[in-house]
């Protein structure tokens, strides 16, 4: 069996890829997360705004594996 | 390289998309949930309602592999007319996640089917070609050696002093 015709599969391989690659991310900059004031970086802001459908989806699986995990 | 390993006339007739009126098939008709929301609205009761995760698990437990399941799940509800094809596809991960949660909890063994089986080298293969390379690496590492005890064997050339008209002085 080949990735042909097989589009979902795909799309399940590369999202799941980038939820891990986004949840390490994440843990480092919380570890590593000091300045909270005016003058801190806007990145979290930004990222929180992001409404494509790719962030989206993203965002139901962080959800469902932060809320499934055993 | 990859080559095509599906049947070549595993596919549609030419012209049978035209043998029934226009809209008269339920994935011809708007979808009944437009966005990835409603569709997951839709999905996860349905998949986390008690029978049908009883049954689900049973699947699963049997060495189904999730993306599968997941890829049947939403070309039925594109067959039904309850979403477009592309929020099928947007959904499948969201629906793996789940079906992986309940697998997790249910204390099942299942199958993610992220690696593609026909792209797996043979195991034999493998062993031999480790083989292979663990009998080179060692000859290497034994000519390695020799050629080190030669170049230790040789004396060093000792310089002679430029003696001539050109020779720079003081050196």
């Amino acid at each position: 069996m080949s990735y042909e015709r097989q589009p979902a599969r795909l799309a399940v391989i590369n999202m799941r890829n980038q939820l891990d690659r986004m949840m390490k991310k994440e843990e480092a900059k919380t570890s590593s997360m000091s300045s909270l004031g005016l003058l801190a970086p806007r990145q979290a802001k930004q990222e929180s705004n992001q409404t494509s459908e790719s962030a989206r989806v993203l965002n139901y699986m962080k959800q469902i594996r932060t809320n499934m995990s055993v | 390289m990859a080559f095509r390993t599906t049947a070549n006339f595993d596919a549609p007739i030419p012209g049978q998309s035209l043998t029934a009126e226009l809209g008269a098939r339920p994935w011809q008709t708007p979808p009944e949930f437009p966005t990835i929301e409603e569709a997951i609205e839709y999905y996860i009761p349905r998949l986390s309602d008690a029978n049908n995760a009883v049954r689900m698990l049973e699947v699963i437990e049997r060495g189904i592999p999730l993306t599968a399941l997941a890829e049947v799940l939403t070309l039925a509800g594109v067959m039904e007319g309850k979403h477009t094809v592309d929020v099928g596809v947007l959904i499948s991960p969201v629906l793996v996640e789940f079906m992986e949660g309940m697998a997790k909890v249910a204390e099942i063994e299942y199958t993610l089917g992220d690696v593609d089986e026909g792209m797996q080298a043979d195991p034999k293969l493998v062993a031999d070609a480790m083989k292979e390379l663990k009998d080179s690496r060692t000859e290497i590492t034994k000519e390695f050696k020799e050629f080190k005890e030669q170049d230790e064997e040789i004396q060093p050339v000792v310089d002679e002093k430029p003696v001539g008209l050109m020779a720079r002085r003081g050196e």
